[in-house]
Order: structure tokens, then C-alpha cells, then sequence
């Protein structure tokens, strides 16, 4: 009789189970087919149990001027039972269940001015985690898991947003010596709830990962990865982004020489991305770095790329050929030579040629170090005629706290500048988590305090340009920094420092008015002292430009000490004023922060946090937050209780939200 | 013929200063001796080598390798990284038990032994990775002696050959432990006609 593969494959797991029984307790290793004689069935090897309690009380409120006030109030009680353990089936090589389950009662009572908001339900919730994983010491060992979490997350001067998370999938790994090989899927449901339903947020996620990691030969290594996505993504129900995406990425690597100190790099990279936004990209990379000597290194790098995106098609070209020289320990000279060449088909083309020199400089000097570094690059730039807009994908800028984050691109088409987290997957919104402001020479991204975009955090930006007339750019750039730190004597910890640099440019095109070349002179000088748990920082930075000169002040103080196990506290201030003189603006920024984390008693931890940040601005108007919270956590025996309270404000020229919750949490184990 | 305008002149002195000071510069950089070269380099640049210093000693990379005395490690040669250093890269002179781990009965291979080979105290006189020396010590085994022996309490009297810098103390002494008081090697109790005891490695 045939049998099929998948009756094989049970028969197989069947013979594997029976032949493993009868192994003694916690035995580890291979399984061994047919040596064991008897059958233990399951093998229970850990199994704890809990009651859980945790009650909330929050209220949000949000003052709006000219509208009325908004309110919710929760009232949350949960209690629950929860299961963990471990066990193995047969053997635990075979199948090697663990994980744990919370079963249980939720009465949740909410009273809200936001419509549909209001609820009083009585309810039974579960969450889980579990993996089982076969044939762990096998050529394919495979792991099943499954979970569904939630949890509260606490924004800063804002209200906390709960989120669940669901998902399931499988892993499994080719343990072999040819081709290994590890394979993922995951199914992915995140919900998070805003109480006033702005920060509302979804996703639906499927992802496929291969993962291949091969050495060729002892010269020779190779790495297959490949990433389908498939996302359904929905913001504060008005928003939504469905996409899917192909990421399939090759990267060979060859060493040779008497010592393997050169090596070939190739990377080839397909992306392939349909939904609300379409976007292809094929890729090929070639790095080739060659060590002449331990003193002096060159690297040659070729870069073809083509991307095709929705209104047009681009082929990119780069080549670059860069020389670095060490001499003794002090100084490290860096020159390189480049081109670029992009054409949008049927629309213009792009080219550039560049060079740079670069001389860093180390040195130890009486009482301490001295580092300086000098640059000079020049770019020579020539546009064609371009009469449609051309896409720029994935810029990536990083979001200041509280001054604007600037885009230096002239023309940009209103409407179609997107930003979206690292990854590419979250997309921001602008009002909720951004505001926008489009200039003719630039267009500047300020986050919202509140929103999903987090200080200093990195963004990917993409846009369109509009059309414009043929030109020729030549850009001079200068950079010149030095920074002395003492190391020794009674200033130990002291560091001033100063950065200047300079870029000169020069257009020469037949219709001047469509752009807005700018020479910028940037000086930035400081000092700072670090001496134990002590920081003091103080700078100082001029621009002086003719479509965005500012002058800053930063000032900023930091206090951090280990107070023993599990103790720390946590001190820093921040001050930044910034004039915009073209803007006729000022500016300022006052940020504070306590945190105290102490064991008190042998079964009593506590924290406290103060969170303070006040801005004023004649552009971008005031805002003060204001945040306490204090956190109890109290252990005996196999009881755990903890209490939390927080109260957060956030005042801007128009609303006024408030914050506050009470938590309560007893866990007794078993 | 007209006097040059002030400007160009003062163009004319910035030039002749700058020839004056490259010329300058090149005499330092070629003219002098070495110790002057050092000198001057060392007041600019961190890490210029000292020509008085013992050259193999501080050699590093390929000047290292070039000595007719190179030694390296096995498992450093065959990149066997995690044979010593597991998940951890910070190893120092305290972890030389490391070392037992395949140099199993180094630190009792003898009836007499050194003490800091018992101590496994390996790396006081080895180098773990390559050295410019043979055996992988870390500097030329006379000088690798003289860092706890001092020279002054070596007893020339009794022994001339301990005042003959030239010499290696391995040539008559073994540097792990022996049969004999002092490690004496075979070959000198044989040369010298003394009793012998049972050989050494």
C-alpha cells in the first residue's frame, strides 16, 4: 500500500512517541528510536498556579476651547486563574509543551461624553502564551505558539492606551550543514483603544521570514533572507494603509589575500510593495575593500538601482572610490571620489560628481585628550529639465523634541508628504501625531506632544517634487571641530569643544526664481563636565542662513546614582531657547525629570517619577505637561501586591487634558 | 619700474614664509637623527615608534610576524576563537586556568616547579595569541627573567655566566621546572660533569 507523506509523517511522529517511552525523568539528548521500552505518555515536569486580582479606576478629561468638555471614566475589576507549566509528550526531544493560561471574570463600567463610548459589562476574558516545540534536537526542529496579551500603555502627558495583542504561528529551523535554513509565519492582531478614541490603532499582520545562512567555502559566505508582509492597518477609524510586500535580499561575501584581508561584498536586494502605495525596487551592491597595508585601506563601491513607484520609473547608478590612511596612532585622512547618475524615465535626469577629504585628528596632551577633525568636500550637480514631479521615497529624519524637524527640498507638491515609522509599517498622521508646515524652499515636521512619534525619534519621510527647470549646482563645504577633554588634575571631566562648518553654493540656470540656494554657516560651541554621577552640558549654536537662520542655548544638567539593590535616582533638566529670527519666534523648552526607584524594606519596592515639560512659542504656540506617578511593590512568601497612581496634565493654547488612574494588583501563587 | 603695491607684497611675504616653513619642515623630517625624529613626531602624533625601545617587544601586525622568532598560538591560528574565549571576550591575566584546559598537567609535569606555573599564572611570561618570540613569551626570555628576577641578586660570582647579558637563561635554566634545584638543565650537568639526575623537559 502507498502511503502519502503527510500519513508517513504522523506514522513517523507516532513511532517516535511509542519508541520514546519509558525514558527517565528530565532526560535530555536525541530521541533514540528504538531503544526505549516503555511509554511514559505525558510527563508533566512543572506546573504552577495563581489567583490574580487587578482593579483600575481612571479618568480622563479633555477641555477643548469652543467645544464642549470631554470625560471618561473607568471603573475596572478583573479576577483571574492562571495556569503555567511545562510538559513533554514521550519525551521531551519530541514535543516540549509550556506556556500558561489566565482564565477569568472582568467587570468593566465606562462613562464617557464620546459616542458609542459607554459600557457597564460583565465579561469572561482569557489570555494565554503557549509553544510547543517537536523534535528540539532533530535536523527540524519546528516550534507551534500562540498567545494573547494585553496591556496598558502610559504616554507621556496623555492618556493610557490599552492594547491587545494576538498572534500565532510557526518556526521551524533545517539544522543542516549545506543549506540551514529557518522559517517563520506569524499572524499578528494589535488593537489599541484610546479612551477619546484619537490615538485609535490596528493592525492586521502576516509576515513569512526565510532565513538562510550558508558558509560556501572558508572564503566564501552567503546569506538568502526573504520577508512577505501583508498588513491591514486602520488609525482612529478614518485612516487606512493596506499593503503587501516582497523583501527578498542576497549578501555573498568573498575574503582573499595571503591573510584574507580583502573582501567582495555583493548585495542584491528585490522590494516589491502593492497597496495604497505601489513601489518596486531592484537593487544590486558591490563593495570591494582591499587593506594594502595595516596604514592604508581603499574600498570601491558601485551601487545600481532601479526604482519604479506609481507616477514614474528611476534608474540609480552610484560609483565611489574612497582611500583611508592611518598614520601611527593620531591620524586618520579619508578621501573619496564619487558619481551619481539617476534618470526618471521620460522626465529628466540627475547628475552628480563629488569628492571629499576628511582629516581626524587623536592626541594626548597634558591632562587629557584632544580630538579635532577637518573636512572639505565639493559637489558639482546638474539637473536636466523636469517637467513632471519625480517621487522621493524613505528619507530618513530624525524629529526633535520640540523644535521642527526641516526637510531642505524646494517644491514639494502639498498633499503627498507621508511619514511613517523606521520599519516602514506605521504610518503617521498628520494633526494626531505630526504638524506639517510646507515653506517654497522647505517643508518642516514638528511632532505633537501626545501623539505616536516619540522625541528624537527617526522617521521615514517621502514626498514628490514638483517640476522644475534645469540647473547647475556647485556646492563648497567646510567642516572644522576640535574638543578637549581633561582627564587629570583637579578639572577632570571637563570638555569644550566647538564645531564650524560652512556650505557655499552656486546655481547657474535660466529661470533663478524657482530655487532657493542657500549658504549656511552653522558654529556650535560648548562645554560639559561628567564627573562621577554628575553632567553639565552648556551650548551654544549659531546659523546663520538665508532661509533658516536660528540661534539656540542649551542648557542641561544630570544627576545619576545606583543606591544599592534595585535603588537609583535619576535627576536631569533641560533648557533650549531658540530664536527664529524670520519667524520672529522664540523658542523655549524646559523639560525635568525625577525618577527614584529604592527597595525600602527587604519586600517593599517603591518609585516615584516627575515628568515636567513647558514650551513657549509665538509660532507654535504654549504647552505644559506636567506628570506625577508612584509605584508600590510589595512581596511576601508567594504574594505579590502593587499599587500605582498617576496623575498627568497637558495645557496647550487651546485645550486642557487631565489624566489620573489608580491601580491595584494582588497576585498569590501556588 | 614701480614699486609692487602694498598688497602684492604682503602676498609675496605669506609665500616666502610658507617655502621658509615647508623647507623647515622637510629638514626635521630627514635631517635628523632618529631620536630627534622621534622627538619631534611624538609632540604631534600618538604612537610613533621609539627606535631605543626593544623593537620586537612593542612590534604589532605585520613587523610582529616578520620576526625570525614568531611564534603563535594553535587555536589562534585556526581561529578557534570560543576553545578559550567561550561567549566572552574580556579574558585577562587572572583567567590563565583557561589554559589548563588543554596544557592539562603543565602545573604539575615536575617534580620541582616554577611558581607561577602552578599558580597557572601563564600569561605573566606567555603571550595567549602570537608573539614575536619563540614559545610565545613576551619578550626575549632574558628580559622575560629579569621582570621578578632581579639581576643584581643573581650571584655572579658563583655563577660568571649570570653576569653575560648576551645570554638566555634558558640556555641553562628550564622555564617550567625540573629534576634539579634551579631547573639546571641535562646538558649542562652534562657538559660540566656533574651528577645527574633524571631528565628534564
Amino acid at each position: 500500500m502507498r502511503r502519502t507523506p503527510a500519513l508517513a509523517f504522523l506514522g513517523a511522529a507516532a513511532g517516535l512517541a511509542v519508541s520514546a517511552r519509558g525514558q527517565p525523568e528530565a532526560q535530555s539528548g536525541p530521541v533514540i528510536v528504538g531503544e526505549r521500552k516503555s511509554f511514559t505518555g505525558v510527563q508533566l515536569d512543572r506546573l504552577n498556579a495563581a489567583i490574580n486580582y487587578f482593579g483600575q479606576w481612571r479618568l480622563d478629561k479633555v477641555e477643548t476651547d469652543g467645544q464642549s468638555t470631554q470625560e471618561s471614566t473607568e471603573q475596572l475589576h478583573r479576577g483571574d486563574f492562571e495556569l503555567s507549566g511545562r510538559a513533554f509528550v514521550g519525551h521531551e526531544d519530541l514535543l516540549d509543551l509550556s506556556g500558561s493560561v489566565r482564565l477569568g471574570l472582568e467587570h468593566q463600567n465606562v462613562e464617557s461624553d464620546v459616542p458609542g463610548a459607554e459600557q457597564d459589562d460583565n465579561r469572561n476574558y482569557y489570555l494565554y502564551d503557549l509553544n510547543g516545540r517537536f523534535f528540539s534536537e532533530s535536523m527540524l526542529p519546528t516550534t507551534l505558539f500562540t498567545s494573547r496579551q494585553e496591556s496598558l500603555l502610559d504616554r507621556a502627558f496623555a492618556s493610557t492606551i490599552r492594547s491587545t495583542n494576538s498572534e500565532y504561528g510557526v518556526l521551524s529551523r533545517l539544522n543542516s550543514d549545506v543549506f540551514p535554513l529557518s522559517v517563520q509565519y506569524v499572524h499578528r492582531d494589535i488593537d489599541q483603544d484610546d479612551p477619546f478614541g484619537v490615538a485609535d490603532f490596528s493592525v492586521r499582520q502576516d509576515t513569512l521570514t526565510a532565513l538562510s545562512d550558508m558558509q560556501l567555502t572558508p572564503n566564501q559566505h552567503l546569506t538568502l533572507e526573504y520577508r512577505l508582509d501583508s498588513v491591514d492597518e486602520a488609525r482612529s477609524g478614518t485612516f487606512v494603509n493596506n499593503f503587501d510586500r516582497h523583501d527578498l535580499i542576497g549578501t555573498h561575501t568573498l575574503t582573499f589575500g595571503d591573510r584574507d584581508e580583502h573582501s567582495l561584498r555583493s548585495v542584491g536586494r528585490f522590494y516589491d510593495q502593492t497597496g495604497t502605495v505601489d513601489q518596486s525596487r531592484y537593487r544590486l551592491d558591490e563593495v570591494l575593500r582591499l587593506t594594502h597595508s595595516e596604514a592604508f585601506e581603499t574600498q570601491y563601491d558601485l551601487t545600481y538601482e532601479r526604482r519604479e513607484f506609481e507616477l514614474e520609473s528611476q534608474d540609480y547608478i552610484r560609483a565611489q572610490a574612497l582611500a583611508r590612511h592611518r598614520l601611527y596612532e593620531s591620524l586618520v585622512t579619508t578621501f573619496s571620489v564619487g558619481g551619481t547618475h539617476i534618470d526618471t524615465h521620460d522626465i529628466g535626469t540627475s547628475d552628480q560628481l563629488d569628492t571629499e577629504a576628511i582629516v581626524n585628528y587623536v592626541k594626548r596632551v597634558p591632562y587629557g585628550q584632544l580630538d579635532a577633525s577637518a573636512g572639505l568636500g565639493f559637489v558639482h550637480q546638474v539637473e536636466s529639465d523636469r517637467g513632471q514631479p519625480v517621487s522621493v521615497p524613505d528619507r530618513a529624519v530624525v524629529i526633535p523634541d520640540a523644535a521642527p524637524a526641516i526637510v531642505p527640498v524646494a517644491n514639494v507638491v502639498p498633499g503627498t508628504v507621508r511619514v511613517t515609522d523606521i520599519a516602514g509599517i506605521r504610518v503617521y498622521l498628520e494633526g494626531i501625531d505630526y504638524d506639517l508646515q510646507l515653506f517654497p524652499d522647505r517643508f518642516e515636521i514638528r511632532r505633537i506632544v501626545g501623539g505616536a512619534i516619540a522625541p528624537g525619534e527617526t522617521a521615514l519621510v517621502s514626498f514628490v517634487v514638483g517640476p522644475q527647470p534645469g540647473a547647475t549646482i556647485d556646492s563648497l563645504a567646510g567642516t572644522i571641530s576640535a574638543r578637549y577633554t581633561v582627564e587629570d588634575g583637579l578639572l577632570a571631566g571637563l570638555s569644550p569643544y566647538f564645531r564650524y562648518s560652512q556650505i557655499d553654493r552656486w546655481l547657474d540656470t535660466e529661470a533663478p526664481q524657482f530655487f532657493f540656494v542657500d549658504d549656511v554657516q552653522v558654529l556650535v560651541y560648548g562645554i560639559e563636565y561628567r564627573r562621577g554621577p554628575i553632567f553639565l552640558r552648556g551650548e551654544q549654536e549659531h546659523r546663520d542662513s538665508e532661509f533658516t537662520p536660528f540661534d539656540a542655548t542649551r542648557l542641561e544638567a544630570g544627576y545619576f546614582q545606583r543606591l544599592g539593590v534595585a535603588s537609583s535616582l535619576t535627576l536631569n533638566y533641560t533648557y533650549e531657547i531658540i530664536d527664529r529670527p524670520l519667524e520672529n519666534d522664540t523658542l523655549t523648552l524646559n523639560r525635568a525629570i525625577v525618577r527614584w526607584y529604592g527597595r525600602v524594606l527587604e519586600e517593599l519596592d517603591v518609585g516615584v517619577s516627575l515628568l515636567y515639560r513647558d514650551e513657549d512659542s509665538r509660532a507654535f504656540g504654549d504647552s505644559t505637561g506636567f506628570e506625577q506617578a508612584l509605584e508600590l511593590t510589595w512581596r511576601r512568601g508567594r504574594t505579590t501586591a502593587n499599587l500605582a497612581l498617576r496623575n498627568s496634565m497637558l495645557d496647550t493654547d487651546t485645550s486642557q487634558s487631565t489624566s489620573q488612574y489608580v491601580r491595584f494588583g494582588l497576585t498569590r501563587r501556588f | 619700474m614701480g614699486r609692487a603695491p602694498a598688497s602684492t607684497r604682503r602676498h609675496a611675504e605669506i609665500w616666502y614664509l610658507g617655502v621658509i616653513a615647508l623647507l623647515l619642515a622637510t629638514a626635521l623630517w630627514t635631517g635628523c637623527s632618529a631620536e630627534k625624529h622621534y622627538e619631534v613626531l611624538s609632540f604631534f602624533f600618538d604612537g610613533v615608534p621609539d627606535p631605543n625601545a626593544p623593537v620586537l617587544a612593542t612590534a604589532t601586525g605585520e613587523a610582529l610576524r616578520r620576526s625570525p622568532t614568531y611564534s603563535i598560538h594553535l587555536p589562534f591560528k585556526e581561529e578557534r576563537c570560543a576553545d578559550c574565549h567561550g561567549s566572552r571576550f574580556d579574558l585577562g591575566p587572572e583567567d590563565s586556568g583557561i589554559c589548563l584546559t588543554c596544557h592539562t598537567h603543565v602545573t604539575t609535569s615536575q617534580p620541582r616547579m616554577h611558581g607561577p606555573v602552578v599558580a597557572a599564572a601563564c600569561l605573566w611570561c606567555h603571550a595567549p595569541h602570537e608573539s614575536a618570540f619563540s614559545a610565545l613569551l613576551k619578550d626575549e626570555p632574558r628580559n622575560v627573567c629579569i621582570g621578578c628576577h632581579d639581576q643584581g641578586l643573581l650571584g655572579t660570582e658563583r655563577v660568571p655566566a649570570h653576569a653575560d647579558e648576551s645570554r638566555s637563561c634558558l640556555d641553562c635554566h628550564y622555564g617550567h621546572g625540573g629534576t634539579r634545584q634551579y631547573f639546571i638543565r641535562d646538558e649542562v650537568i652534562k657538559s660540566s660533569g656533574s651528577p645527574g639526575e633524571a631528565p628534564s623537559p
